[in-house]
Formats: C-alpha cells, structure tokens, sequence
C-alpha cells in the first residue's frame, strides 16, 4: 500500500469508527440505513415493473401473436426453416435450433350463453400448439384434447370466461362468427368447452378462445392464416436476420411482422412506463446523493479541528479530501449493497405478496399480471446502484473540498 | 561550533482587526542554531505564538522572510509546506491537541503515517518512545482516557516520531499542574538532548526558559536576548 493510500485508509477507518463525538457516530448511521432504506423499495420496484412488463410481454408473444408472424402458410415457412443454416445440421431441425412454427387462423366472433354475450377472438391451433412452454403461461385448469367433436368445433375457454357464461367442460355455447371482409351472412354455430384455462392476465382471459385447428379452417376466414414463430435458445434480437434467411429460401416476397408491432399501444405504455420509472427513479438518486453530500459536509463541520491538526502534523488536504471520500463512499456502498441485497430477497419473495394481493380480488388489479416470475433485472440494478454511487461520489468530492479552506492555524490559539 | 538551522529575517506582522490593524511583529530577526535549545519569553498577548506558527510554516508574514537550511518557506507551494512541517518540525502545544479518534499509539504514529514510513518500522518506534515516557501500558487508550499529563507525554513522542531537526513546543506545561509540569519540562529536555534535537520553545515561565541554551526575550515587537 502506497503512503497516501495507508494514512487514508487509516483517517476512513477513524470517521467509521467514532470513539469520541456521538453525533459523528449518529451521522454515518443515519446514512447507512437512509440508503439502504432508500434502495429496498427501488430495487423492488424495479424488479416487480420489470417482471411485470416482461410477464405481459411474454403471454402476449406465447398466447397470442408469436415473435413473428408471417403471412403465408406454415408448411412453407418449415420447409425454408428447414434449409436454412440456422436450422442445418440439428438433429431435429428447426425445433433443435431453438424456433418453433405454428400454424394459425384467427377472427371475431359472438359467444352466447344462457343470458350473456361476449365478443370474444377466436383463435383455432393444432393440439401440438399447447407445448410445454405454453402451458406454462397458460395453467390448462381442465382441458380434453383440443379437437373437433362430431360436427362441434371444440374451444378452450378462460377460466374468466367460464364463470361469465356459468359453463364447464362439455357443456356448449352458441357462437356467431362476425364476418370477414365480403362475407355478407353471419355463421352461427354451436362450439363445446373442451378445456378451461387461465393465463392470469384479465386483459387476455376476457376475450381469448383457443379453437381447434380443423374448424378454424371450417369457420374462420383463410385471409387470417399465419405462421407464428417463437425463438427460444435462437435468440429475439436476430429475428430481422432469420426473416432474410426465410426470404432467400421463398420465392414469392414474405410479409411477415414483429410482435411490437401488434399491440403497440400496449408496448408504447410499457416503454414510457419504464421511462417515468427512471425518471422517479433518477430524482430519488439525486436527492439521495444531495442527502450523502450534507452528511458529508456534516462529518467535516464536526471533524474541524482533527482536519486542521492533521495539517499541523503534515496532512495534506488531497490525503484527507481522499480519507473522507474513502469512508463516505464506503458506507454508501455498503449501504447500496445491503439494501439491493434485502430488495432482491423480497423481489424473489413477491409471489407471496401476490398470492395475498390475489386473493383480495381487487377489481384495479385486474389489469395487472399478479403471477409472473420475478427475473431480478441485474443489469439495471448495477445502472440504478452505479449511478447513485458515481453521483453521490462526485457531489461528496465536491463538498470535500471545503477541507482545503481550514487552515492549521484554525486549531492553535493566537498569542 | 553551531551551524544556523533556522533563520528569521526582518519579519513583520500584522493583523486586522476591524477597521484597525494591529502589529504583532515587527522586523523580528531570529536565528536558531542547530541542537541549541532556543527560548521566547514575553508577556500575554506579544506575539510568541504568532512567532512560533511563522517558524513552524503555519502562518506567513506580511515582510521578511524564514530560511530554513537555505529554504525560503515563503517560496514553498502548500505541498512543501506540509512536508517541511512532517519532517522537519515536531510540535507540542500547550493544549496538548490530540486526535481524540485514535490510540495514544495511533496518535504518536500519526505523522509517521502521513510521511509514509514502514508500518512495522513507525509502530516499533512510536511503542520505543510510548515507554521512553512510561506510557507503554497506555498504548492502546484513546485520549479521553488519559489524564492530562499522559496528553502531553503522547504529545511528545508525536513530535519526536519523524525525527525532526527542530521541536517547536508553545506552553508546553501550561495547562498542566505543577508535578505534571516539572515531568514534561523534564522529558522534555531529556529526550531533545538525547536526540540532538533543536529546540524552539515558548514560555512565561523564566524558570523553564532558563533550562534553555538561548532565552529571548518578545519585546516592542521584536526579539531581544534576554539578561
């Protein structure tokens, strides 16, 4: 250790650890546990909007719209996939390769049960579509095989939409298709509940009905044909990437369209959500850092005399603006530390707090997504905590420098 | 034969006071010989303090200038400043101001830490000097737990742990009582003259500065031998 680094780590040690003023004692306290306190909530938060957000985002892409949707039938885009690098040379194709196809049709339609009506978006799939990570976003309550029974297209309903028409599986419901572009006749139909399921997410459930593949085909409009593709292990951010791949391999031009851009309003709230997060976020850290520079400047008012005796002795003010930033900076840090730590605990322990919040049935929580996995975003935590700590380290320095202007005389008697 | 160490030339100072300014010193010339022991007298208010600080580099004056071995202190940056007071001066005042945060060992071995001396090599001789002063056993006490004549013994040794040429000591025995203060002044005497230190001292005690090779006496704002 260098010689200013030792007498600094001597002078941080000595502000640390008081013998002498309480006050002293009391100030450094005062700032461990006001940062620490400070981080909990905001590292929670921030865990439970994250979560949150990519929870949505996730029932969104798994239930509903794909990574990518492509316009065209699903055996053109599994042959392409299947001649493309990406899907070259793993041992079952495509699937291996971390992407997966599904074929679907889509379209509006009328549900009429006993005395209640609702519009509801129809969304016919083959059985193979509730894979294992679908059902993990789905939670099938009772469900049979989802397929056309006799002349009854067979349809999942959301637990939501069950209680609303009083129904249970295998028992029917009317259904009036709303026509398609140059359709002139509504369809009715009768459809059978073949399974119940719950996504957890109001905004889904009140209007999601799963239909098996074979009638989608019978009933809903061919224009609405698409190829859902999920990426897995293949990774979202290469989708463009994939899209060319696919495009080299077709000769007719793809269109095709990313999940953003279905829902946009959807995705524009979460964006500016996260903005106005930051930006309360971004206050709160200031505030903190001003909250730091005033213990700071505390720290010195009380020490002048010890300041001005080091300078008798031959501190130099740099060494000692370096001792105090040493110390204030390691108290904040450790702070940051203890209080990321506790706000991560409880962040991966929320799904208690959401069981509870669950079981109120709130009618605002509804539109909020009260069961997803809390995956602790560290990149942002380590943005969130570097910040306050480089702020709060850069507005400390600045207030150090009142060490230079006390002078050794300060301390000494004038005769 | 001894060979100036410290030399203060034609020094004058002044200081506000309100609308009036008040003299201190006034084209004060002063020299102190290497491992002679130098003592200011003077009464109250005379300006022996504002003469020591000036000495010691804590303070400047308005004329004249401090040569230190052919060093102008006026002509040195603050970081020299600081250097020339770690090394070479070791100060003792009469309020015996300690570092109430640290050990009596951690308080002796302060300007060792601030020079950057080897850690072991600074705590050997901060504990050699502790015993020198029989205060071995109190090594580990921060200072609010040592009587005031302890202070001043853990005052010493800080002034004499950089080994530097001159001990500039003000009062040193001032606020001690009277058996404390004739065991300081003892020590005191004893460890300068054991170390060939110089020593620089101020005191309106003329038994204490009789002790000194050299007295001066602070008078009309200059300094004069005293007979």
């Amino acid at each position: 250790m260098s010689t200013p680094s030792r007498y600094m780590f001597t002078l941080a040690r000595s502000i640390l650890h008081h013998t002498g003023k309480s006050q002293k004692n009391s100030a450094v306290i005062r700032l461990f546990v006001l940062v620490a306190v400070l981080m909990v909530p905001l590292v929670l938060s921030l865990s439970f909007t994250e979560g949150m957000i990519e929870g949505i985002t996730d029932k969104y892409i798994l239930l509903l719209d794909g990574h990518l949707q492509v316009y065209t039938d699903s055996e053109v885009i599994t042959d392409a996939l299947n001649s493309i690098p990406e899907c070259l040379g793993t041992a079952d194709g495509c699937t291996d390769a971390g992407i997966t196809v599904d074929q679907t049709v889509g379209g509006y339609g009328i549900l009429y049960g006993k005395d209640q009506t609702q519009e509801v978006y129809l969304k016919s799939v083959a059985p193979s579509y509730f894979n294992e990570r679908r059902v993990k976003e789905l939670a099938l309550v009772t469900a049979e095989d989802l397929a056309r029974t006799g002349v009854l297209p067979g349809v999942y309903l959301s637990r939501e939409l069950a209680e609303h028409f009083e129904v249970d599986v295998q028992d029917r419901l009317a259904l009036v298709l709303i026509p398609s572009h140059g359709e002139r006749r509504v369809r009715p139909a009768l459809v059978q509940v073949q399974g119940i399921y719950d996504t957890g997410f109001y905004a889904l459930d009140q209007s999601l009905v799963f239909m098996d593949q074979e009638s989608g085909h019978l009933l809903l409009p061919e224009e609405n044909t698409r190829t859902e593709i999920i990426f897995d292990s293949y990774g979202e951010a290469r989708a463009e990437e994939l899209m060319q791949s696919l495009q080299n391999q077709v000769e007719h031009p793809l269109e095709w369209a990313r999940y953003d851009q279905f829902n946009t309003d959807m995705y524009e709230n979460f964006a500016t959500s996260r903005q106005v997060i930051y930006a309360v976020f971004l206050t709160i850290l200031v505030t903190a850092a001003f909250y730091i520079t005033a213990v700071a400047h505390e720290l010195i008012e009380d020490a002048k005399e010890e300041i001005a005796m080091m300078k008798v002795l031959g501190a130099q003010s740099k060494h000692i603006i370096a001792g105090y930033l040493l110390a204030v900076t390691g108290v904040t840090a450790l702070s940051i530390f203890s209080g990321t730590m506790i706000g991560i605990l409880l962040a991966r322990n929320i799904t208690t707090l959401l069981v509870l919040l669950k079981e109120l049935d709130i009618p605002a929580l509804r539109y909020y997504l009260l069961s997803f996995d809390v995956d602790i975003p560290v990149r942002k935590i380590v943005t969130l905590t570097g910040t306050l700590l480089a702020m709060s380290m850069v507005s400390v320095a600045v207030s150090l420098r009142h060490i230079i202007h006390i002078r050794p005389l300060d301390v000494l008697h004038q005769d | 034969m001894h060979d100036t160490l410290l030399t203060l030339q034609n020094i004058t100072k002044r200081f506000q006071s309100g609308d009036t300014q008040l003299t201190v010193l006034e084209d004060l010339s002063l020299t102190v010989p290497r491992g002679a022991s130098v003592a200011i007298i003077g009464k109250s208010g005379s300006g022996k303090t504002t003469l020591l600080n000036i000495a010691g580099g804590l303070d400047t004056p308005q004329a004249g200038k401090v040569i230190y071995k052919d060093r102008v202190l006026s002509s040195m940056k603050d970081r020299q400043l600081s250097e020339y007071r770690n090394s070479n001066i070791g100060f003792v005042f009469q309020s015996h101001i300690l570092l109430e945060d640290f050990t009596a060992l951690e308080n002796v071995m302060m300007p060792s830490l601030i020079r950057g001396m080897r850690p072991r090599e600074m705590r050997h001789k901060a504990q050699e000097l502790l015993e020198r002063v029989d205060l071995s056993s109190r090594a580990a006490h921060h200072p609010g737990k040592l009587s005031g004549g302890e202070r001043q013994r853990v005052a010493l040794c800080r002034a004499l742990i950089n080994d530097p040429d001159i001990i500039i000591a003000d009062e040193p025995t001032g606020s001690l009582d009277e058996q404390s203060s004739s065991g300081i002044e003892s020590l005191l005497f004893d460890l300068v003259s054991e170390q060939n230190r110089t020593l620089l001292l101020v005191t309106h005690d003329i038994s204490l500065a009789e002790r000194c090779s050299h007295i001066y006496q602070l008078i009309h704002h200059r300094c004069e031998r005293y007979s």
